[in-house]
């Protein structure tokens, strides 16, 4: 929601912007922090986080996750934080200041301040696949339902969307990534006018992308979760329609509901893909926000073809 | 092949029913947000609808323009080489995707 912001936006072009997982640069296992110490990027975030710790230390939180918004020097140096930096008003501010910190430190250490080049426009997709393999995302979203129409708004359907850390929970949606290998990808081929799709892909289409993290990460579902998925298909020329239904239950946590899908074959191949997955979903996990919205509630989820190894 | 990327964008129509290949729906300015179907049963009839309701907008995905770099290592040695500053954005759970 802070990068729908316009003037961050702008503001971002002054940075080298970069994301990473925070466990992999300052684990909150001292042993690990230990070892991340001695990478390269690792030293530089924990040699970042130091002068933090003294400089703005209301913006380090320690002990604890690191996770936040943070503008470092070439070398570590400290030039602005926000931990959990979530609304885009004060992340606005603290890269601005940040800015003007390094105008200042580029001049006393001489560092080049070349333009950063932009990249293509991405989707980010954090996975690969052999050739021959495939790549589904999958995007979750609220529904709204006569229990609650709102639900399912966009960031600036809602007032103060941006401008209020929380209210992010009335406008999220996320992705999520799979990657198939060749041999999954090809139990996924139609092979005949009417069929199933294998159990076996289904399921790990099931406990990977059939996942509640709208609001946020979650641990997804085991195997044995999956209490039962079926996805039948059709072809029709070069059209294929597919019709399911699934349920995952993880004693409190829950996910059920139909699909419909539709795809396109090419020369024999399935070349397009994309279920539409509704139901109820119910219970939390740890870090995907829902204590206080246990449901159940509608959840939608549309997992896409989107690479097909070809 | 990435079937929903940039480089991609065709409209399909598949035996009466469109199913629309592209990366993301249209964006507020041409269409307005989108409306959810009726019944939350997803059929031929509706699915394209429920697609551009559950798939993110234009604007939802404004924030891919920023360049982002997909891991600290990289930033960090891109910014070394440039002699510029780091923006991080770091979470529990990789930021792009990955949660």
């Amino acid at each position: 929601m802070v990068w729908s912001d316009p003037n961050i936006q702008a503001l971002a072009k002054e940075f080298v912007p970069a994301a990473e997982e925070v466990e992999s640069l300052c684990s909150e296992n001292q042993q690990r922090r230990q070892q991340q110490a001695s990478t390269f990027a690792g030293g530089l975030f924990q040699k970042f986080g130091e002068a933090t710790r003294l400089a703005d230390p209301q913006n380090w939180h320690e002990p604890g996750t690191k996770q936040g918004i943070y503008a470092i020097g070439p070398q570590g140096e400290y030039l602005g934080a926000r931990f959990a930096g979530g609304e885009a008003a004060s992340v606005r501010q603290m890269m601005t200041l940040a800015l003007q910190r390094w105008n200042n430190l580029r001049l006393e250490k001489r560092y080049a301040n070349k333009p950063v080049p932009e990249l293509p426009e991405s989707d980010h997709c954090p996975v690969q696949c052999e050739p021959g393999g495939a790549i589904l995302r999958a995007t979750s979203r609220d529904l709204p339902s006569s229990a609650d129409p709102t639900r399912g708004r966009r960031f600036y359907q809602v007032e103060n969307g941006l401008s209020m850390w929380i209210n992010f929970t009335k406008w999220a949606w996320n992705t999520e990534w799979l990657e198939l290998s060749p041999a999954e990808a090809r139990t996924l081929q139609p092979t005949a006018d009417r069929g199933e799709v294998p159990v076996a892909i289904a399921r790990r289409i099931a406990t990977r992308l059939l996942i509640d993290n709208v609001r946020g990460q979650t641990q997804g579902w085991q195997n044995d979760h999956v209490r039962s998925i079926s996805v039948r298909y059709s072809r029709a020329g070069e059209k294929v329609t597919y019709l399911g239904d699934f349920s995952m239950n993880a004693g409190g946590r829950s996910f059920s509901g139909q699909i419909y899908g539709e795809g396109k074959v090419d020369s024999g191949a399935l070349v397009e893909m994309s279920w539409v997955c509704i139901g109820p979903r119910a219970g939390r996990d740890v870090f995907n926000q829902r204590e206080q919205d246990p449901g159940p509630i509608p959840m939608g989820v549309v997992i896409d073809l989107y690479d097909n190894g070809r | 092949m990435k079937v929903t990327g940039l480089t991609c964008a065709a409209l399909a129509v598949l035996g009466g029913s469109t199913y629309v290949a592209t990366r993301t729906p249209e964006s507020p300015a041409q269409a307005g947000p989108p409306v959810a179907p009726r019944s939350l049963t997803p059929t031929g009839e509706n699915f394209v609808q429920w697609r551009n309701f559950i798939l993110p907008d234009s604007r939802e995905t404004s924030w891919q323009t920023i360049s982002w770099r997909s891991s600290a290592e990289e930033g960090f040695r891109t910014a070394q080489e440039l002699g510029r500053p780091v923006l991080l954005w770091t979470m529990n759970g990789h930021p792009l995707g990955c949660t």
